[in-house]
């Protein structure tokens, strides 16, 4: 495995420095950006499959289509801060030899990207602040919370995916929409590889759990899952789009059969593969 | 009213946490996982639904102003709150 492991993320690290681009130069940023066009397509808008987008006229719909993009770009560039903090920590140090090199590739491309998703929201909308709290949580011995904190990399990484995938292509959005998918999409697709080797690694090390922390770590791993779902939601997004009652729409929202289903799609992948590299027997009871 | 409001809060983690039947004043909430990071975001909803008042989480500083009832009923149900939390140059 150790060798097999370590050529991964060499190739990977070269593929990084041969798609290397300086993010200053690559966009074309446009004026402005129309009133009538989508931003976020409607598919991946958070009243997806509910009635509660049906009642919403088309212009509050458009609006939303906006702050929504808004909210994705600033949850992954928060998402991006936090990342960069778990990988700044362990770059070089025991154990994390192998992925150093390409760590720093990672440090690279998320500052990158931390950069032009904040200059979108700021030249067009604005970034919506972080809302993640830190909050007690039951301590679990080191080498659990490491493969923890790698897993939740994935997991994030592997969401905004799903949308960069989507967006990249998608002919009724903006060219600038499309392109910083498609640049996040292509840097992501190596992270998201040698976040999967990581985690597998990692995995490996960790031995048997015992029951207890078993549960604590499933425990933890839904609160993360559960929470960066419902950031999805943010009430600020409709307020912005002029819906009244924002917060009672979020829990509308919340309710929804149709919502379960779409979040199911975005962990699609992440949940494949929690299952079949046997880290989590049951992953569907983490949404 | 002040009284009102924070018997308003106290059954909304009651309603949260049917395994627990007593919240006292001075119980930490986030200390004693009444909170977790899930319900914390949507309680903070809550309150801004009640106060009518954006709680700004990024500094840090709201999130412990909300550890506790009586530290609650200080900070957001008697006005003195706002702009306490806001660090930065």
């Amino acid at each position: 495995m150790g060798e097999a492991y370590t050529a991964v993320l060499e190739k990977l690290t070269k593929s990084s420095i041969a798609h290397d681009y300086d993010p200053r130069r690559r966009f074309e940023w446009p004026e402005g950006l129309g009133p009538d066009e989508w931003l976020m397509p409607p598919e991946l808008m958070s009243v997806h499959d509910t009635p509660l987008a049906d009642a919403l006229d088309r212009g509050t719909l458009m609006a939303l289509s906006k702050w929504e993009l808004m909210n994705f770009f600033s949850l992954t560039l928060h998402g991006e801060r936090e990342l960069l903090m778990v990988i700044s920590r362990r770059i070089h140090t025991d154990g994390f030899e192998a992925p150093s090199d390409f760590f720093h590739r990672f440090i690279e491309e998320e500052n990158n990207h931390i950069w032009f998703f904040s200059e979108f929201c700021r030249r067009y909308g604005r970034i919506y602040p972080d809302s993640t709290v830190s909050v007690a949580a039951e301590d679990l011995r080191p080498e659990l919370e490491v493969f923890l904190s790698f897993l939740r990399i994935l997991i994030f990484e592997e969401i905004g995916d799903h949308f960069n995938i989507r967006m990249a292509s998608d002919a009724r959005l903006p060219s600038i929409v499309r392109a910083l998918n498609a640049a996040h999409h292509g840097d992501e697709s190596r992270h998201i590889a040698a976040g999967r080797q990581i985690a597998r690694r990692l995995h490996a090390l960790l031995g048997r759990l015992s029951p207890e922390e078993g549960a604590a770590f499933l425990d933890q791993l839904k609160e993360y899952v559960s929470f960066t779902v419902q950031s999805f939601y943010n009430p600020q997004m409709y307020a912005d789009a002029g819906i009244r009652d924002a917060y009672g729409f979020r829990r509308d929202l919340l309710r929804q059969p149709g919502r379960r289903r779409q979040h199911g799609m975005f962990l699609g992948r992440s949940l494949a593969f929690l299952r079949s590299s046997g880290m989590v027997l049951r992953p569907d009871e983490l949404y | 009213m002040e009284n009102e409001r924070i018997d308003d809060v106290k059954k909304w983690l009651l309603r949260e946490r049917p395994d627990i039947k007593e919240i006292g004043l001075d119980t930490d909430l986030i200390d004693n996982r009444i909170l977790d990071s899930v319900t914390f975001i949507n309680f903070v909803y809550f309150m801004e639904e009640l106060t009518g008042k954006r709680i700004p989480l990024a500094s840090g500083t709201a999130a412990n102003s909300l550890r506790t009832l009586r530290m609650i009923q200080t900070n957001f149900l008697g006005g003195v709150n706002d702009e306490r939390a806001k660090v930065g140059v």
